[in-house]
């Protein structure tokens, strides 16, 4: 076993034992009242970790048993991730009276807009590696990181337009996937088109970088949920004395303006 | 392999994003700096006779058409920075009024409420606004008129004023 790929073990036991951590966290903080899809998700994606682990290790499991579970795994990750994309829309814009309506909206027309885009984009460069199912399968990873990463920049771009106060572990869960799903997105769109038909040094150094990006999203959601309170975030100001001075200047300015 | 660097070059853009998204998040949560300092002078009166449709069809019946085209541009650029200035302001009043809205008196948190819908409102209308007015500085179309954004700035003055009375806006009310 090569230096990389032992790091690139430690990485995936890492995130697996941070996984865990996190789904305690969540029950014991009882966040999946309010984040259930996400709690859903933290649930599957610990499960799938386990499984691939005990996959890996395990003797009677060909090569292809465990490409075929993780190809299937990865079709509910993906479905699960974007329904956690939807619940922070709704959140972000639920405190809003002028935005509740627009944000399931913009969600709705945002991925319309990046279907689209992903399809045009697995028509105009399939997967063209010299190993043809892997670089289809990455093709495939790559579009399904085009339209979550866009769905989060859209979220992000409009909420900082409109300064929306986030709450602070709902800006967790946001980052974390905007890591995990841009660094995806790199990843692989470089895979679809090198990947080779064995494995080699280029796709040790991009697997132990999908493995760090995925360590890097499980321990800002950790931090985030960790550190988290309740409150939206903003400007905290403390409450005024009694200023009579203050209130009368602020009359006179509303009286004569 | 080209739309593989674009997707690539895109996915570094995307992160540095998400790493600026992240350190304003951390500078809103301390948000030290004093808010009246970065308010933008709007005059609404001058605004409102900037995008007046009468005002429009006095000069369009004055001038040559030529001089009036000229002078069209420079009104719909002098709107289109005043409704900017205006937004600019309604995203520090939203910053103050979120504060504002977890008062535990309730008067407060209603006012800062309702301070916070206005001033998303406008910055909804300036951003159907300005790209209106650029282009109708390349491409002359009828009348465009956003006096929405001057009826909801006045509005929102009003608002910081009367919530200026019950909570500290840090000079803001004055400095609008």
């Amino acid at each position: 076993m090569t230096l990389l790929s032992q790091i690139w073990h430690v990485f995936w036991f890492t995130q697996t034992g941070f996984r865990a951590l996190l789904l305690v966290l969540v029950f014991r903080r009882k966040f999946y009242r309010e984040y259930p899809v996400f709690a859903g998700y933290l649930g599957w994606a610990l499960l799938k970790s386990c499984v691939l682990l005990g996959m890996n290790y395990a003797p009677f499991v060909s090569g292809e048993q465990y490409y075929r579970v993780h190809a299937a795994s990865s079709i509910i990750d993906a479905a699960l991730r974007w329904a956690v994309i939807y619940e922070i829309f709704v959140h972000v814009f639920r405190d809003y009276t002028t935005l509740r309506s627009l944000g399931p909206k913009l969600f709705r027309w945002s991925t319309v807009f990046l279907v689209l885009t992903a399809l045009v984009l697995a028509w105009l460069a399939p997967g063209s590696g010299v190993g043809r199912v892997m670089s289809a399968a990455y093709a495939t990873e790559r579009n399904v990181n085009v339209l979550l990463c866009g769905l989060l920049i859209v979220l992000f771009a409009f909420a900082q337009y409109f300064r929306l106060s986030w709450r602070s572990q709902l800006f967790g869960i946001a980052l974390g996937l905007g890591v995990l799903t841009a660094s995806g997105l790199g990843i692989y769109a470089i895979r679809s088109q090198i990947e080779p038909s064995q494995r080699n040094f280029s796709t040790d150094i991009l697997n132990l970088i999908t493995q760090a990006a995925t360590l890097c999203c499980v321990l800002i959601w950790t931090a985030y949920l960790a550190a988290s309170r309740q409150k939206p975030v903003g400007a905290v100001v403390p409450l005024p004395q009694h200023d009579l001075e203050g209130w009368n200047h602020e009359l006179e300015r509303l009286l004569h303006p | 392999m080209t739309i593989a660097i674009i997707l690539i070059v895109l996915s570094v853009v995307a992160l540095l994003f998400l790493i600026r998204a992240a350190r304003g998040h951390a500078i809103a949560l301390r948000f030290g700096d004093h808010p009246a300092a970065h308010i933008r002078s709007v005059d609404l009166e001058a605004f409102r006779n900037l995008i007046d449709p009468d005002e429009e069809e006095y000069l369009k019946s004055r001038l040559h058409p030529a001089k009036f085209r000229k002078i069209q541009r420079e009104r719909l650029r002098a709107a289109a920075e005043y409704i900017s200035c205006a937004a600019h302001n309604a995203a520090i009043l939203l910053r103050m009024a979120e504060a504002a809205r977890s008062s535990p008196d309730p008067r407060v948190a209603t006012m800062a409420e309702k301070l916070v819908e206005d001033a998303i409102r406008l910055r909804l209308y300036a951003f159907q606004a300005i790209p209106k007015l650029y282009i109708a500085m390349i491409v002359p179309v009828q009348q465009l008129s956003p006096i929405r954004v001057a009826d909801r700035y006045e509005q929102i003055t009003r608002q910081v004023v009367l919530l200026g009375l019950r909570y500290p806006m840090r000079g803001i009310s004055s400095a609008l």
